[in-house]
């Protein structure tokens, strides 16, 4: 279904492009062992993504999660650090210190003790790059992270993602918005790449 | 006043009585925790179904002379698997695999009853009779409560996080499936022990009911937990009073509490809704 060949180089910013169901939300599900790979395989910093998985963040199309479960907004932060955790334990003071600081620096520190279904659709993204972030991982997979965002959440979300930059943060988005400010853009057609743009290639450290 | 207290204790200088309290307070215990995520998790149907295919193995264990909640507990955890099994790739539907083995299990249960014609005790597996609940009984039923609520506490976060965005537990290396089947098994277990009370017929509802009633008035988890356990409580007291003073089936009585509490408080929050929205 997917015929798929990429190189992603550290601190790069990738837009996936295409129309729906062109297959950006299924590579990023593949990366991360959602989908299976057929013929194929997927290597992250050169190893298996189950090895790696606590640098790989996965930011889900909003629709993926229960928004109405009784969950606090801190708390499905939170859940971004479980990665690290494992099994029975629990979250302690300085991962909380992390979430309280990343709800900040994405404007929504007021919002952390709601119930997660009190969020508008902008907060929701705002809460679900919050999450990504506090993983600290080094690459960020990002499924239409500006689907159904405001102006407000998407200058505070762009601005996030080019501190990420700067700091050499890999991110690779699925967006079927062309406007978004980026290294590449891979433009996909029916599960394959159909153009490359590559104004700044530099040297490849990680591939996806 | 002191009468009504005195009235209120009368019932409770029997030992009966004492172990019939002590055992539906653990059983409410326990069906009050896991109800809240049977409920969020919209597993109704599979409580409804653990309970009725703990009935051939409550049958073969009457037969047999084994403990019935031994019996009940094969049957229960057997069922939980075989669902999570035939609907585990998708091919066949949750709800579809759990009508199948549901039903084909509560038949087989009917089956042995009748090719026995043995019916003296079936009216107690079907309805339960927790005014019987021997010492034995006691301790299993406190065993039961003791587990799922040491599971529940020690694998909070996980099973919280696999009921809202099992994605995510995926990514993040903690199998939601693992979590499904630590609640599968949980259920059969918390199930058997409500069988006790409320019978095969009617545990669902003790699972299911306090846990909805809980869910219209708070959205924190572990205040629902709590909120259920409270309700469950009630109602297994005021089932058992209903029994004593008025001769009424304990189970039953148990239940339409639930349901009263429910009537409740859906009608208190629907008055404060249309009281928010007027003017």
């Amino acid at each position: 279904m997917l015929d798929f060949d990429l190189e992603v180089s550290a601190g790069a910013r990738v837009a996936l492009v295409g129309a729906n169901g062109a297959g950006k939300s299924t590579l990023l599900k593949a990366i991360v062992g959602l989908v299976p790979t057929t013929g194929g395989e997927v290597s992250v910093f050169g190893g298996s993504f189950r090895s790696q998985r606590h640098r790989v963040a996965y930011l889900p199309q909003v629709g993926e999660l229960d928004w109405r479960f009784p969950v606090t907004v801190e708390r499905l932060v939170l859940t971004g650090r479980y990665v690290h955790l494992g099994w029975i334990r629990r979250p302690g003071r300085s991962d909380r210190e992390l979430a309280a600081s990343t709800l900040k620096r994405l404007g929504i520190e007021d919002l952390g003790g709601r119930q997660i279904g009190q969020l508008s659709g902008g907060q929701r993204q705002r809460a679900l790059l919050a999450r990504a972030l506090v993983q600290k991982a080094d690459i960020l997979l990002l499924d239409e992270p500006f689907n159904a965002v405001d102006a407000e959440s998407r200058a505070v979300m762009l601005s996030v993602l080019d501190e990420l930059r700067a700091r050499g943060t890999t991110v690779l988005m699925a967006t079927h918005q062309l406007d978004v400010d980026a290294n590449q853009a891979v433009y996909l057609s029916e599960g394959k790449r159909v153009v490359q743009l590559d104004p700044s290639p530099t040297h490849h450290h990680s591939e996806a | 006043m002191e009468q009504l207290l005195g009235h209120l204790a009368e019932p409770f200088q029997l030992s009966f009585m004492q172990h019939a309290f002590l055992a539906s307070l653990l059983i409410g215990l326990a069906s009050g925790v896991l109800g809240v995520y049977v409920v969020l998790r919209r597993m109704a149907f599979i409580g409804d179904a653990v309970s009725h295919t703990a009935l051939p193995g409550l049958v073969a264990a009457y037969l047999k002379g084994w403990s019935l909640l031994g019996g009940a507990l094969v049957a229960g955890v057997a069922t939980a698997l075989a669902i999570g099994w035939i609907s585990r790739r998708g091919r066949i539907r949750e709800d579809t695999a759990i009508g199948i083995v549901f039903t084909g299990l509560f038949a087989l249960g009917i089956v042995m009853i009748s090719a026995t014609k043995s019916f003296r005790d079936v009216t107690s597996l079907l309805l339960g009779n927790v005014l019987a609940v021997t010492e034995t009984d006691l301790a299993m039923i406190a065993a039961v409560a003791g587990i799922v609520c040491l599971v529940a506490f020690l694998l909070h976060k996980e099973l919280e996080l696999s009921s809202f965005d099992p994605i995510h537990a995926e990514v993040a290396g903690l199998n939601p499936d693992v979590a499904r089947y630590v609640l599968l098994l949980l259920l059969a277990l918390a199930v058997v022990a409500g069988i006790e009370a409320v019978g095969v017929v009617l545990v669902s509802g003790l699972l299911i009911t306090p846990a909805a009633t809980a869910s219209l008035l708070t959205t924190r988890l572990v205040r629902m937990m709590a909120l259920a356990v409270l309700f469950a409580f009630t109602a297994a007291a005021g089932g058992l009073y209903a029994s004593y003073f008025f001769n009424v089936s304990t189970g039953a009585a148990m239940i339409l509490t639930a349901t009263a509490l429910f009537v409740l408080a859906w009608t208190l929050r629907s008055a404060g809704r249309f009281r928010h929205a007027a003017p």
